[in-house]
């Protein structure tokens, strides 16, 4: 285990020198600041606009670093021949891959927890900034009217509330979502199963990475993953596609049966990533519980890709 | 030590492929031997050599032997047991042809990383990368990242990672290649050490100068098969091949006698440089130098290289080749 724990911490401080990640994370504040003023736009349910687009960011880019960071470390380790002294010495091909897929899984986890953190930090700041917020901070309700406190109570506000809003969100992060307001409640949930997510996406990531060229991977990546996003759309097309002909599949017109095939085909194989997607009760500030057959199925599905790409790499020779 | 019986590789070429920087279509015949029918065996404590022209199978030898390849036919054991065992890959050591290692780690986390693969404590790591960066010459260089690094230091980190575990057996693949002098010199002495400190060092080389340097024994290889092995005592034939007499400012009447004489004559700015074949005539030269003709400069008499050795052997199994397909032309045409 220590062999495949140091293979894991060398992946992660490949990825951590990788300026692909820090493009990424950089991107990734951008979009949540821009949620915050995608926000100022929404007449109704502001609140529920930037959690959307926050959480739905934090998806997006994760998936992005699963597959970009994700397809090239174990191609380049092949390409570079890096490989040829790590599997001389006293460890088995299975070991190299799962210390990969650990090392890049615990790349993403970092990063959506840092992606976690800085939404927080946008939640408490616009929560800080609201007009309400403002008025009751900076003026005084005296009988003659709203007195201003004086521009050193301004400045200090603001100082306060940036620092408070970090200092805050941190909290959000380390405790786990256990210390939360409601602004940020269930964010940390949603972030845990974005990593269910992303557990399987690396899986594929690392899998198609050990037989082909990081181009390929990322192309076959990206498509399990569109796929899996729209697995439970492509199941009920293929019911609908039914319903329109009186349920007879042999009503079908050819076309109709070859996209029936297909869509019957990729939802069973692809992974169903719409379980993993909460966004909207979590946007609207549902309770959740987080259900143990959807966290089976992050665990078992990645396990199963992942011994996949063992067995591959297992008996293939390196060029 | 390591035994290799009938070791074969085969490789199935994709039937896309670029070569020379053209995309080739290939169909039909994709099958590329690299390696046939390898049987030797190396003995503990002896610095064995893999030789052999570029494509000969020296690399995929080793690369079957470290099991990065799978043969496709044939066995080997190294110490006695199969390849891939775990417990003879805690007892080897393996530097491959110009090897690239992860180049944003530091020297010494370099070695720190390669050594937790061995399962090495922290107590015995501490002691360990200092000792091998002082072997290796590269004191004073483990803090600095390995993308900063020469190519003559990637290939001593890369000896020192060999090292880690302080194996019984080295591998090593075209360990001299793309090295000045002075680094040449230095992996012979380091290869030297190592044999005085009882190991076995399994190389592979195109550099024969530095290989007849320092193999016990060697073996030959050309288009994948082994046309020579044994000691390079036995390969080199112990006679005399010829005599170099070197001489500067001889008698006209003396230069044209050994013009006549010679196999062949060199003039070297006022140095002249002959060669002899015949003993008694080398020795009547320097005697007629020595007496007033011209001043002597050298005298050496020459054995054959394995260079040669090597070349004659190749160009010998390059004829046969020619001749064979010449027959097989004619036979078809009648």
């Amino acid at each position: 285990m220590s062999k495949v724990l140091a293979i894991a911490l060398n992946t992660f401080r490949e990825a951590v020198r990788n300026r692909i990640l820090y493009v990424l994370l950089f991107f990734s504040v951008l979009i949540l600041l821009g949620a915050w003023v995608a926000s100022t736009l929404s007449i109704e349910q502001p609140e529920r606009t930037v959690r959307d687009l926050g959480v739905g960011a934090i998806n997006i880019i994760s998936g992005l670093i699963a597959v970009f960071v994700g397809i090239g470390l174990v191609y380049n380790d092949l390409d570079k021949k890096t490989i040829y002294t790590i599997v001389s010495k006293p460890i088995s091909r299975w070991q190299f891959i799962v210390g990969k897929y650990l090392g890049l899984l615990l790349t993403i986890f970092v990063n959506v927890m840092i992606m976690t953190w800085v939404f927080c930090v946008v939640l408490h700041l616009r929560e800080a900034f609201t007009d309400e917020s403002i008025m009751q901070a900076l003026y005084t309700q005296t009988d003659s009217g709203l007195v201003p406190k004086g521009s050193g109570a301004t400045m200090m506000y603001y100082v306060t509330s940036f620092f408070g809003s970090i200092f805050k969100g941190l909290g959000n992060v380390l405790s786990f979502g256990l210390y939360s307001t409601k602004i940020t409640s269930g964010l940390l949930f949603a972030s845990l199963l974005t990593m269910l997510e992303m557990a399987i996406i690396t899986a594929f990531a690392v899998l198609f990475s050990s037989f082909s060229t990081p181009t390929l991977s990322a192309f076959m990546t990206a498509i399990v993953w569109i796929i899996g996003k729209g697995n439970q759309d492509l199941y009920l097309l293929t019911l609908s596609l039914l319903r329109n002909v009186g349920g007879s599949f042999e009503a079908l017109e050819p076309s109709n049966k070859l996209v029936y095939y297909f869509a019957q085909g990729a939802s069973h194989i692809a992974p169903n990533l719409e379980i993993f997607n909460q966004r909207d009760r979590i946007a609207m500030f549902e309770q959740l519980s987080l259900d143990p057959y959807t966290v089976l199925y992050g665990i078992v599905y990645s396990a199963g890709v992942v011994a996949v790409a063992a067995m591959i790499f297992q008996r293939r020779n390196f060029k | 030590m390591i035994e290799m019986h009938g070791l074969s590789k085969v490789y199935v070429q994709d039937v896309i492929g670029v070569e020379h920087g053209r995309v080739k279509l290939r169909l039909l015949d994709r099958r590329r031997v690299a390696l046939q029918d390898l049987t030797l065996s190396v003995e503990k404590g002896e610095i064995f050599g893999l030789l052999g022209p570029n494509g000969a199978g020296k690399t995929t030898a080793l690369k079957i032997l470290m099991g990065l390849h799978f043969a496709s036919s044939g066995t080997a054991t190294i110490m006695g047991k199969p390849l891939g065992d775990p417990v003879v890959k805690e007892r080897i050591g393996f530097l491959p042809e110009n090897p690239h290692f992860y180049d944003y780690l530091r020297g010494e986390e370099f070695l720190e990383f390669y050594a937790q693969l061995y399962g090495m404590s922290k107590e015995k790591r501490r002691k360990r990368i200092p000792e091998l960066l002082d072997k290796v010459g590269l004191t004073g260089s483990g803090e600095l990242p390995l993308r900063g690094y020469s190519k003559g230091m990637i290939q001593r980190i890369g000896l020192a990672q060999a090292l880690l575990n302080d194996p019984d057996v080295v591998f090593l693949d075209e360990p001299q290649s793309g090295l000045d002098p002075f680094g040449r010199k230095e992996v012979r002495d380091l290869i030297l050490a190592l044999r005085e400190e009882g190991k076995t060092v399994f190389f592979s080389s195109h550099i024969l100068g530095d290989a007849e340097q320092i193999c016990d024994r060697v073996a030959i290889l050309h288009k994948g098969r082994p046309i020579a092995i044994g000691p390079l005592s036995e390969m080199l034939s112990a006679r005399i091949k010829e005599y170099e007499v070197s001489f500067t400012d001889p008698t006209p009447e003396l230069l044209a006698a050994v013009e006549k004489g010679a196999t062949r004559l060199v003039q070297r700015q006022n140095e002249y440089l002959a060669f002899l074949s015949d003993e008694g005539a080398a020795r009547e030269l320097a005697r007629e130098l020595l007496s007033g003709k011209g001043s002597l400069t050298g005298f050496l008499p020459r054995k054959e290289t394995l260079e040669e050795y090597f070349i004659r052997e190749i160009e010998g199994k390059r004829q046969e080749e020619r001749a064979r397909n010449e027959g097989v032309r004619e036979t078809s045409r009648a």
